[in-house]
């Protein structure tokens, strides 16, 4: 009987993708549109119909498959059959091989496949183990974030937490992930899952924390003396307790993790709910979740370098070698992809802090690149910047290093050299040498008078050299 | 006067044609002896040449783009001014003969040009050196010494076909200067004085050894104003040298201002200001007769010369004039080097000579040496000074470093050809003296050897005189001056030259004649095995790696990385810059740890590693290690210490009881990694240290293996770029290799810093 459904839902999925590819919705996403979902069989397909249906809505094409399934494996001859993928396999202990944590990392970073995980209280050890490589530790499991002044009375335990966008939004999480919007938004979200912490990972970007009161506790039943041993632990509470977090590898592949599969739920995706007060609101899950997928699925936050160039003043080809001290332009094309109100394009990348490094060994030159213009087609910004080659030969390198949490890293560089002056372009005539130049005519000038004198002088004086001669013979 | 034997009677103008006619044969024939010995490397293996591609740019792009040539591939990423760091004379020697031979449409590559270069000029020198004794003695020494030159190891060792050294060409320029100093000194000429100047501005251009030239020909003029042989041939022959001389030498961008800057140079500049003082008061004196006026100039040359040496030591210690480089001071103190620069010391060329090796490069000439220098002083005219101090200073040199064996040969070449001819003509001189006294006493006899040796000169010129009055030969049988006696000497002497020309062509075969890049052993059997690693893995690197992937080696194969396998490379064979070689030493000397920021920030992508162990190749890396070690130690004393590579007993191991320092150092790991493997859980034994390296499998976490070459002689590691997730290197392979992380230390106990 649940056979039929899941079909019937599948049928529903692919009429979807078919009506939006018949609407022609370009992919939202910079980097492409497959997304292979892993949903371990615990979980119910039908139960996140919203959230695959604003996935469909922004151009992806979904690939259900289970985590053992050998069936559309992720990488195939080394090359990537999906551009994303979702797991959402909390307790599931064994992978198929595309899968396993090892190649998984591996096809990360090597086609920057990026992967948004979603956990649960029911957390298997081999996710667990993941999620260490990358300085995340998720908490025991069967625990879960737990307030006892935010949450629905729905749940017994407090474990179905209200959290407030304002109380809960780290203060590290950038605007690429969170627009601002969103940060003021009133509507509550409603968190019922597993708490992590972050490690000292420098690409670790945290999003998401518990507010003020929340903290992660056993969802099992208690006796007096558990309870007081309890207290005795070290205790994660508030800013520790982070929910959700993001990570953007050295490669631009990104990652994120929500500790709770149950915010992705139907029932949550917008639902009205009431707080401990008795307080209806509309949970702002779907909002915040769309938000969060369409940085991980690389729809905003994405820089690319157009082109860059380097020239010396005056001239318009780049050199393989520059000389030393002279001016040497170098131009940088930047373009950011961002999705906005649903529209998804390149745009012209604006920022003040770009710097360029020229670099040998260390930096050299450390400048800013100022903002010259917009293209022509409107789409990139070009920079630029003009100094003086340091007065240092070698093999320097153009280095335009952008990295801000949030956005596409960029690494671009050039390798030029800097040669030193050719013979001939030394100065010719110094004004300093002037006491040399007179030195040196003055010398061949004596020299060849007193030549001429000597020869004269002998000429003409023979008989007395000869007379002298004579009288000392005698 | 009575001759040993009959001679032909022939007439004086047939003798002096057919006399001519063998010195032109005999040497056409040493120099093409001369140069066919040095070619058994081409012909055994085949035409390797390493370092030619300056020569390669100036055959292609001209002399001013030579000049100018900046090389970003080596030293990386300094990179390096060839114009300005090399001397140029190798270069354009060769590169004027290729223009030359295209001119005559000869379509001759540049690379076989550089082989033969050296061939080429040992024939030179040979006749520079027949040249150069004829000034000496008479030409039938000449004869001996250019045939002694020609094919004696001690110089073959450096010129092969193929060693394209900048010592090819300076050991000609350095006797044909010199022969061209003889001969201006011995005519007053003006004229050869400046040709001396030329050979010696082409000697400066070509070899940093021409220092020896700038101290020996001022020294020659020194001491024969002190032995007071001063003359106006002296005067002109050193003013002409020196003047034009020093102007052609400052040519020399890489020499620029050295010869009125540093202090190796003073010498000739002091004798120079000695002679115009000396002329000066000589000319004085011939026109001033008064004693006590004398005296006063006597005391001026003194007192000039005294402020002349203060100036000198006042602009020293004031920094106008650099003083003594280390590398000459490590000339007078052999110790010095170890001490002080390490980077000299660590060229075995550069060790102290070991007493076989003059056996083994000179033969039976060290043993006619002394006896040539005795002779010398016998005549000692001015030109003998000269030989009997170039005797002195060089077999000092030679004593202290390997490499100037290489300046020694020629004058042990002249004096042994002076002693050997000086042997023959005595006992191949037909004539007899004669004794008036039948009273010839046994002690007459020894008596009579003696006289004849000495007044040889004498007896010739009245042999010649009274050639009619000759006893027959049968009236002396026996003794002192019978042909037997004569064959007694004569015939060990001839067997002796046979003896040094199989023991020289022995050496050049066997010792001087493998390129380094290719080794050949012999199996049992006694066939051949050619060990072709190098060029096996520098074809590797060429053909498997990026184009403008950096290399990092020891820098003894840096050139060959560089020509071979045209990559750019840290260091190499031109040592020009210590901190940047102690870089890489001590990035091979240290942990992973700390080695990998360094690799990094030199862009590295490969590690080339010499590893002899399993062959028993004994000129490997680990071998070199410890000068890796000092050099660096030089540079970081407080991070690199070389007592820490030793074992608590202070030896230098690498079986299991070396110490951690060395086992966790780049070098080991990268020289071991995967080594015992090859034995299959049996002994793995490094068969050069003849140790036992321990099982415990090696981890690499920052490098991992590339390629290792047939007979693990090059091995060559890829360095890994920062882990993508951000994990430290040794976390990511530990998670590759299948290890679970028990817990993360930093996201454990607190969160991030906030």
């Amino acid at each position: 009987m649940l056979w039929p459904k899941f079909k019937a839902l599948e049928v529903l999925a692919q009429a979807l993708v078919a009506s939006q590819l018949l609407a022609s919705v370009d992919a939202k996403s910079a980097t492409g549109d497959r997304i292979l979902v892993v949903l371990e069989p615990a979980l119910k397909q039908g139960s996140y119909s919203h959230f695959w249906q604003s996935l469909e809505a922004r151009g992806f094409k979904l690939t259900f498959k289970g985590p053992k399934e050998e069936q559309a494996p992720l990488t195939e001859y080394d090359e990537k059959n999906f551009d994303h993928l979702i797991m959402m396999a909390p307790s599931t202990t064994s992978f198929s091989s595309t899968l396993k944590p090892k190649n998984l990392v591996d096809a990360m970073s090597s086609h920057q496949i990026n992967t948004l995980f979603v956990l649960s209280p029911s957390i298997s050890e081999a996710q667990r183990d993941l999620a260490r490589e990358f300085d995340i530790e998720f908490q025991e499991r069967d625990t879960a974030l737990i307030d006892d002044f935010h949450y629905s009375p729905v749940s017994a335990k407090h474990d179905q937490v209200l959290l407030n966008i304002s109380s809960g939004l780290d203060s590290e999480a950038p605007t690429a992930i969170i627009p601002s919007n969103l940060r003021t938004s009133l509507s509550p979200l409603l968190y019922q899952g597993i708490v992590h912490t972050l490690g000292q990972n420098p690409y670790l970007i945290p999003v998401l924390h518990a507010g003020a009161t929340g903290f992660s506790d056993e969802l099992l039943d208690m006796d007096e003396d558990e309870l007081l041993d309890r207290k005795k632990k070290n205790i994660v509470a508030g800013e520790q307790a982070a929910l959700v977090s993001a990570l953007q590898t050295r490669s631009n592949a990104r990652v994120g993790w929500i500790g709770s599969e149950s915010m992705l739920r139907d029932d949550s995706w917008a639902a009205q709910v009431q707080d401990q007060d008795g307080q209806a609101s509309t949970t702002g899950n779907g909002e915040f979740l769309n938000a969060f997928t369409a940085w991980v699925l690389q729809e905003t936050g994405v820089l690319k370098v157009v082109h860059t160039d380097h020239h010396r003043v005056n001239e318009t080809t780049p050199r393989e070698m520059y000389r030393i001290k002279v001016d040497v332009t170098y131009t940088a094309t930047l373009s950011q992809y961002t999705t906005e109100n649903g529209e998804s394009s390149w745009k012209p990348f604006t920022a003040n802090d770009i710097q360029l490094d020229f670099t040998m060994l260390d930096p050299h030159v450390r400048t800013l690149l100022h903002k010259r213009a917009v293209t022509a087609d409107g789409k990139a910004t070009e920079y630029d910047v003009t100094f003086k080659c340091p007065d240092r030969h070698g093999v320097f390198k153009f280095v335009l290093d952008y990295w801000r949490p949030g956005w596409t890293f960029i690494h671009e560089q050039s390798v030029v050299s800097v040669v030193p002056f050719r013979h001939d372009e030394y100065p010719r005539f110094i004004q300093g040498a002037w006491p040399f130049y007179t030195g040196a005519f003055l010398t061949s000038t004596v020299f060849l008078s007193f030549c001429a004198l000597w020869l004269y002088s002998v000429e003409g004086n023979k008989k007395q050299v000869v007379a002298v001669k004579t009288k000392k013979t005698q | 006067m009575a001759v040993a034997y009959p001679i032909p009677h022939v007439s004086k103008q047939t003798v002096t044609n057919t006399s001519a006619l063998l010195k032109f044969t005999i040497l056409a024939v040493i120099s093409a002896a001369a140069i066919a010995s040095r070619l058994f490397a081409v012909i055994r293996h085949e035409s390797i040449i390493h370092e030619f591609r300056a020569t390669k740019v100036l055959a292609k792009d001209g002399f001013y783009e030579f000049w100018n040539w900046f090389d970003p591939t080596a030293w990386y990423p300094l990179g390096r001014v060839v114009g300005g760091t090399v001397y140029p004379g190798l270069m354009v020697t060769s590169g004027i003969i290729y223009n030359v031979l295209h001119w005559l449409n000869f379509p001759v590559d540049i690379r076989n040009v550089c082989v033969m270069l050296a061939p080429a000029f040992s024939g030179l020198t040979a006749i520079a050196t027949y040249l150069f004794t004829c000034e000496m003695a008479d030409e039938s020494t000449g004869l001996l010494a250019a045939a002694f030159i020609g094919i004696v190891p001690g110089y073959i060792s450096r010129s092969v076909a193929g060693s394209y050294d900048n010592e090819a060409i300076a050991i000609f320029l350095l006797m044909y200067t010199f022969y061209l100093w003889i001969r201006a000194v011995k005519q007053g000429s003006a004229f050869y004085g400046m040709l001396a100047a030329v050979f010696y501005g082409w000697m400066v251009a070509a070899w940093g050894g021409y220092v020896f030239i700038t101290n020996m020909i001022p020294l020659h003029a020194f001491v024969l104003v002190l032995m007071g042989r001063f003359n106006h041939k002296i005067y002109i022959s050193y003013s002409s040298w020196y003047v034009i001389g020093t102007l052609a030498s400052m040519q020399v961008p890489f020499v620029g201002f050295l010869p009125v800057r540093t202090s190796e140079h003073m010498a000739a500049l002091g004798v120079f200001g000695l002679l115009q003082l000396v002329a000066f008061v000589e000319t004085v004196r011939k026109l001033v007769p008064g004693k006590q006026f004398q005296l006063l100039l006597r005391a001026f040359v003194i007192a000039s010369f005294v402020i002349a040496f203060a100036v000198l030591v006042v602009l020293t210690s004031s920094g106008w004039i650099a003083p003594w480089t280390g590398r000459f001071y490590s000339l007078w103190d052999t110790g010095y080097a170890k001490i002080h620069i390490p980077i000299i010391a660590s060229v075995s060329e550069h060790q102290p000579t070991a007493w076989p090796s003059f056996f083994f490069d000179l033969e039976m000439l060290i043993f006619l040496f002394p006896a040539g220098v005795y002779l010398c002083f016998r005549e000692l005219r001015d030109e003998h000074v000269f030989i009997i101090i170039y005797a002195v200073l060089s077999s000092y040199f030679a004593g202290v470093m390997v490499r100037l064996m290489l300046v020694i040969t020629p004058v042990v070449c002249v004096t042994a050809a002076m002693a050997f001819s000086k042997l023959l003509t005595t006992y191949l001189d037909p004539t007899v003296p004669e004794i008036d006294d039948d009273s010839a006493s046994v002690t007459g006899d020894l008596a009579a050897e003696v006289d004849a040796t000495i007044n040889k000169t004498k007896t010739k010129k009245s042999a010649a005189v009274d050639t009619k009055k000759t006893v027959g030969a049968a009236a002396i049988k026996r003794g002192i001056y019978s042909l037997d006696t004569r064959f007694l000497v004569v015939l060990p002497l001839i067997g002796s030259l046979i003896m040094f020309v199989y023991h020289c062509t022995w050496v050049t075969s066997n010792a001087y004649s493998s390129p380094s890049v290719v080794l050949a052993s012999r199996g049992a059997d006694g066939s051949q095995h050619i060990i072709d690693d190098f060029r096996e893995a520098y074809y590797w690197l060429r053909q498997n790696t990026k184009q403008d992937a950096v290399v990092m080696s020891w820098w003894d194969y840096g050139y060959q990385i560089a020509g071979m396998a045209d990559r750019p490379t840290l260091v190499d064979n031109n040592t020009w810059n210590n901190t940047h070689i102690a870089t890489v030493g001590k990035a091979m000397a240290s942990n992973e740890a700390v080695a990998y920021p360094i690799l990094r920030q030199h862009d590295v992508d490969y590690i080339l590693v010499i590893f002899g162990g399993l062959l028993g190749y004994s000129g490997d890396d680990i071998n070199k290690f410890l000068w890796m070690v000092r050099i660096s130690q030089g540079v970081w004393p407080d991070e690199i210490q070389e007592s820490n590579y030793f074992t608590n007993r202070g030896e230098y191991k690498v079986d299991a009881q070396a110490s951690q320092t060395m086992k966790d150092s780049l070098m080991y790991k990268m020289s071991y990694y995967r080594f015992p493997e090859l034995f299959g859980g049996g002994q793995a034994v490094d068969r050069v240290r003849n140790q036992v390296i321990p099982n415990t499998p090696i981890q690499l976490d920052t490098i991992e293996e590339a390629f290792t070459s047939e007979n693990w002689i090059v091995r060559i590691y890829q360095v890994k770029k920062e882990d993508d997730l951000g994990r430290e290197l040794p976390a990511a392979s530990a998670f590759n290799a299948g290890q679970r992380l028990k817990k993360s230390k930093s996201a454990k106990s607190t969160n991030k810093k906030r």
